[in-house]
């Protein structure tokens, strides 16, 4: 890889987005065929204190645009996390590939070795680029993608495995 | 340090397999804890026609082993996709982490730009090395660790996301 930094990141990311937006298409186009109101899969969760639809896409979301700005040394588009209907998250993930997109390869040169520092609970963590980008940006991205897609799937919507893995 | 093919799977699939055993763990100690029978969370679906929690493990496995194999030039081992217990997946995950760590970086060397072929339902699929880590492999492996945590945090094992995803 040449750019192994960005080429395991950006274009990954972009990729898999198109795929979430084609599955929350179904979701919404599933709600109106069957008259299901499509609040009640945006609010849907797989147990009482995971995050619902909604919330799940927006993680996901933040796990792409923050992961490749933090590799890229650039400040993330504010988010305001306020989506509360399928067209709106659908406007959110073009946001968030078309920020992915105006990132030049270039700045992902030496990526790997440096240090990037995040806050989660409360704490700072600091780790290189490569272990973040692999054993986290990457991880949580699919993470909360997959679980997205396991609430829709688990509502009855048709999706099939096709839907997330897209054509590799 | 550049981050080779080998760097962007091995570690990376040993860590998310044994993530995935740690969460088995936690979930047999819960069926014994709430005398919960431990085969109705092995066989637990998030939806009918979706896989049951021990054939994501399988498939799961199956994902790792044989996307680094293929990548290093070998075929992967077969095993029989018997396992039915808690002990038993998870024994399956340790002997797909021990086959893992037989692979050596050099095997990976030039694996970017090699034809990975590899037999599907469709028939014979081929790609080449990058794409087929980045675009099928990970999101095949993710997809299925994912959806096991799915499973057993529905069914209400106390698990959380640092358990799928352990420290960077």
């Amino acid at each position: 890889m040449d750019n192994p930094l960005y080429e395991a990141s950006v274009p990954v990311f972009i990729r898999m987005l198109g795929q979430l937006a084609r599955i929350l298409e179904k979701g919404a186009a599933h709600a109106e065929a069957r008259k299901i109101d499509p609040a009640t899969l945006l609010a849907s969760r797989l147990h009482p204190d995971m995050y619902p639809l909604v919330k799940q896409v927006q993680v996901a979301t933040d796990a792409a645009v923050d992961g490749a700005a933090r590799l890229a040394q650039v400040e993330p588009p504010p988010f305001a996390d306020d989506e509360g209907s399928f067209p709106e998250l659908l406007e959110r993930i073009r946001r968030a590939g078309g920020f992915l997109r105006t990132l030049d390869p270039s700045r992902f040169e030496g990526a790997g070795e440096r240090l990037v520092s995040w806050t989660a609970r409360g704490n700072t963590i600091s780790v290189k680029g490569t272990a973040y980008l692999l054993n986290h940006a990457v991880p949580k991205f699919y993470f909360h993608l997959t679980t997205a897609y396991a609430i829709l799937r688990r509502d009855g919507v048709e999706l099939s495995k096709g839907d997330f893995m897209g054509k590799a | 340090m550049k981050i080779s093919m080998y760097q962007a799977s091995v570690p990376v699939f040993i860590r998310m397999l044994e993530n995935l055993a740690a969460i088995l763990d936690k979930a047999a100690a819960h069926a014994q804890a709430r005398k919960i029978d431990p085969a109705v969370l092995v066989q637990g679906r998030l939806f009918p026609d979706m896989f049951p929690l021990s054939k994501q493990v399988q498939v799961a496995s199956d994902a790792a082993k044989g996307g680094a194999a293929r990548l290093a030039g070998m075929e992967p081992p077969a095993f029989e996709d018997n396992e039915t217990t808690f002990a038993e997946l998870v024994a399956r995950l340790r002997k797909t982490v021990d086959f893992l760590r037989t692979l050596k970086p050099e095997q990976f060397e030039g694996a970017e730009d090699r034809t990975v072929t590899w037999k599907t339902r469709a028939g014979e699929k081929s790609m080449q090395g990058m794409p087929y880590l980045l675009n099928h492999v990970q999101p095949n492996l993710y997809f299925h660790v994912t959806t096991a945590y799915a499973i057993l945090r529905h069914n209400g094992v106390e698990i959380g996301k640092g358990d799928f995803l352990g420290k960077p």
